[in-house]
């Protein structure tokens, strides 16, 4: 029949698009449904930079440039707005009921989330993925069923596949990760003002924790690779990148398509349905703007639609009784990395808005000796002023409220912005049942029922939170920065941001009892479906997660691979 | 000598505000056109304000006395209108002004702005001031960001 296929593959994000790319080279019969567009040609990119640069600077958000307003309606990116409590009122696509705020966003077009991050690239480390053995007085902790070891090789092949561009030396080895081959590409040049930084932070001590900092490896050319161009520094790797030097998911899709596989887009995945063995039988989709009902098999169907729709899908399958949730896992355990930033006006020129928007990050805290009390977490030094806190359009209007115009207004100008500098950071945070995604009464346009999120910040993180302010006013003191020109974000308002680094919802574990997939990323309950991307992370660490989420759809691939 | 032009006077006056030397003519018409497009009255009184000023040979100070900062009653809405001047050209953007000589605001309280065009929002003089580009618009080459401008 012209709709079965040997792998069903439901998203084309980057786990969905590398799964996809693997099969159609081992000769696999592929089909990938994406709920978005499908916008792969180089003028599709034009489109999406002439949106971006026409917004005003407050509709700047991480979904505003790819969304028309169809895609909008049919396929919604969670974005800034549905997040905001002001605009709480309003239909907004996520059902909050609290008590914190979900504050990360994802994107629903073909390429999926890459259209859209920085390409940060660090590995996890071992503590890692053993978290409750090392740190048993963590309640809410659980070690992964993989140790590093055995993903490593998967990094590897998932560096080469993304791209990505690091330091040997730096990386080798930090906290026990260690590599076994060298990055593809030599490492991003780190910024001028993070080279000033790293001198006068050159020795720094922060209980018994020495200050590094490190080039930040990243899914951007550092040289022209596989295709794409070097880096010209276009300070906009969030929402955008013009030139694609930036890894986004479509250069695997594109790669899977030319291998035969096929694409269906607008293709929104209503539900899962089961066969008597209680195999996925059938994986059903209402394509739009139309709403016409359609339908594929595989032999293999490959969930990978990202960690709240993942859930969604899964809780709205058979007949809205749910699937592969005999463990009742499906959509608890909702992770984040919360973070929020020190800025301040550097005593020298640090020259933000030119080059990517970081280079350089500090490892130094990944793992502590505290972190039994609480979070781990990493540093990454901005290269794009004050970042979310305060862009320079701000500052212009501080000075001109404060009448200043003509040279008057370009030197201060110049004299304010070119010191700004923020320090970044992201933290751990901890698995918890009851940070959980199910299902709203509210329906979107084609009678889906919508993710409705609830949401605690605990204790765990809010006083690393607390712990990293202290570790960074130490930094500023030891640069130079007047403590009268320090920004940090309000912690006693309880302010933290998303990173959009969204995990947990389907995790993987060795006890079908208390995981939704295996250690191969294959279901418990449903032996022919399999989980791919961060929702099947048991733990969160406190970095990047999706070159860790890359590796692991690689490895599941070859699983698959083997299996058909 | 002939009397210059609506044009003219605008840029005469961006220039003192924005504090350059030379700006570009067509940009200015365009600006000039989104600016009354929101504000026809106010910028027609700015530029009335400014006619009268243009030649004196202590401009800036002129302008900074009677427009950026003047509180004389009726010409309230000058200040506001010279900073949306300002920020047009800047930024691209700006704050249309009410009757009141405030910034519109939306159903969420915030000021609504108005954005350019592409072309508009990369030749913004913020990034030059500040010594860098637009976002999207780099002309320069792999590692340029080590250095200093």
């Amino acid at each position: 029949m012209a709709n079965e296929y040997d792998v069903v593959v439901i998203g084309g994000g980057v786990a969905g698009a590398l799964i996809a790319w693997k099969l159609a080279q081992a000769k696999c019969n592929v089909v990938m449904l994406d709920a978005g567009e499908k916008r792969l040609d180089k003028a599709d990119r034009e489109v999406f930079v002439k949106a971006f640069a026409e917004a005003v600077n407050t509709k700047k958000t991480p979904s505003q440039p790819y969304v028309d307003a169809d895609n909008s309606k049919f396929a919604h990116s969670p974005d800034t707005p549905d997040f905001n409590p002001a605009d709480a009122a309003n239909k907004l696509y996520y059902r909050q009921v609290g008590p914190d705020m979900f504050k990360s966003q994802y994107q629903r077009l073909v390429g999926g989330s890459t259209w859209a991050w920085r390409g940060n690239s660090p590995r996890y480390i071992p503590s890692d993925f053993k978290l409750k053995t090392l740190y048993p007085k963590l309640d809410k902790a659980v070690d992964w069923p993989i140790s590093y070891d055995d993903l490593e090789p998967w990094y590897c092949d998932a560096e080469d596949a993304l791209g990505v561009s690091g330091d040997h030396r730096e990386w080798n080895g930090v906290f026990g990760a260690h590599r076994s081959r060298r990055f593809p590409m030599p490492k991003i040049a780190q910024a001028y003002g993070d080279q000033r930084l790293k001198k006068r932070l050159n020795g720094l001590k922060i209980d018994g924790m020495e200050v590094k900092v490190f080039g930040l490896p990243q899914a951007r050319n550092s040289q022209s690779y596989d295709g794409r161009p070097a880096c010209e520094g276009n300070s906009n790797c969030i929402p955008l990148c013009p030139i694609q030097a930036k890894y986004d998911a479509t250069v695997h899709v594109k790669k899977a398509i030319k291998l035969g596989a096929t694409l269906i887009e607008q293709a929104v995945v209503t539900e899962l349905r089961l066969n008597t063995s209680g195999n996925i039988s059938e994986v059903l989709y209402k394509t739009w703007p139309n709403g016409q009902m359609a339908s594929v098999q595989g032999k293999i169907v490959v969930l990978a639609a990202h960690a709240i729709e993942t859930p969604k899908i899964l809780l709205n399958s058979n007949g809205g009784k749910g699937i592969a949730n005999s463990s009742d896992q499906v959509g608890r355990n909702l992770m984040d990395h919360l973070g929020g930033e020190g800025a301040a006006i550097m005593p020298f020129q640090v020259f933000p808005f030119r080059g990517p928007q970081s280079t350089s990050c500090i490892e130094s805290f990944r793992d502590h000796k505290f972190r039994n009390q609480f979070c781990a977490f990493r540093l990454t030094i901005g290269n794009d002023g004050w970042g979310r806190g305060k862009h320079p359009f701000d500052s212009l209007k501080d000075l001109t409220d404060r009448k200043l115009f003509g040279e008057e207004l370009q030197k201060e100008l110049n004299h304010v912005v070119t010191r700004q500098l923020r320090i970044a950071y992201s933290t751990e945070q901890l698995p918890d049942p009851n940070n959980c995604v199910t299902l709203a009464d509210e329906t979107d346009d084609f009678g889906i029922r919508k993710p409705k999120i609830a949401y605690k910040v605990d204790d765990y993180t809010r006083k690393g939170m607390e712990y990293i302010q202290k570790i960074i006013k130490t930094m500023f003191t030891r640069i130079g920065a007047k403590e009268g020109e320090w920004e940090f974000s309000d912690l006693k308002a309880g302010v933290y941001s998303g990173s959009a680094h969204i995990m947990g919802t389907t995790r993987m574990g060795s006890d079908p009892k208390t995981s939704v997939v295996d250690a191969e990323c294959r279901s418990h309950d449903h032996k022919n479906l399999f989980i791919a991307g961060s929702s099947v992370f048991p733990t969160a660490s406190c970095t990047n997660p999706t070159i860790t989420l890359a590796a692991l759809a690689l490895r599941t691939a070859d699983e698959i691979r083997k299996r058909l | 000598m002939a009397k210059p032009t609506e044009l003219d006077l605008f840029i005469g006056l961006s220039k003192v505000l924005t504090g350059e030397k030379k700006l570009d003519k067509t940009l200015a018409g365009e600006y000039l056109q989104r600016l009354k497009a929101q504000n026809a009255a106010q910028v027609q009184k700015i530029l009335d304000e400014f006619s009268k000023i243009a030649d004196d040979p202590y401009v800036v100070f002129e302008v900074k006395r009677r427009i950026v900062e003047t509180k004389e009653t009726g010409k309230e809405d000058l200040p506001p209108m010279a900073q949306q001047i300002i920020r047009i050209w800047y930024t691209s953007e700006f704050f249309p002004l009410g009757p009141d000589g405030k910034p519109i605001l939306g159903p969420d309280g915030k000021p609504v702005a108005s954005g350019g065009s592409q072309k508009q929002y990369y030749k913004g003089l913020l990034w030059k001031v500040i010594q860098a580009h637009a976002p999207t618009n780099s002309t320069l080459k792999y590692g340029y960001w080590t250095e200093k401008p």
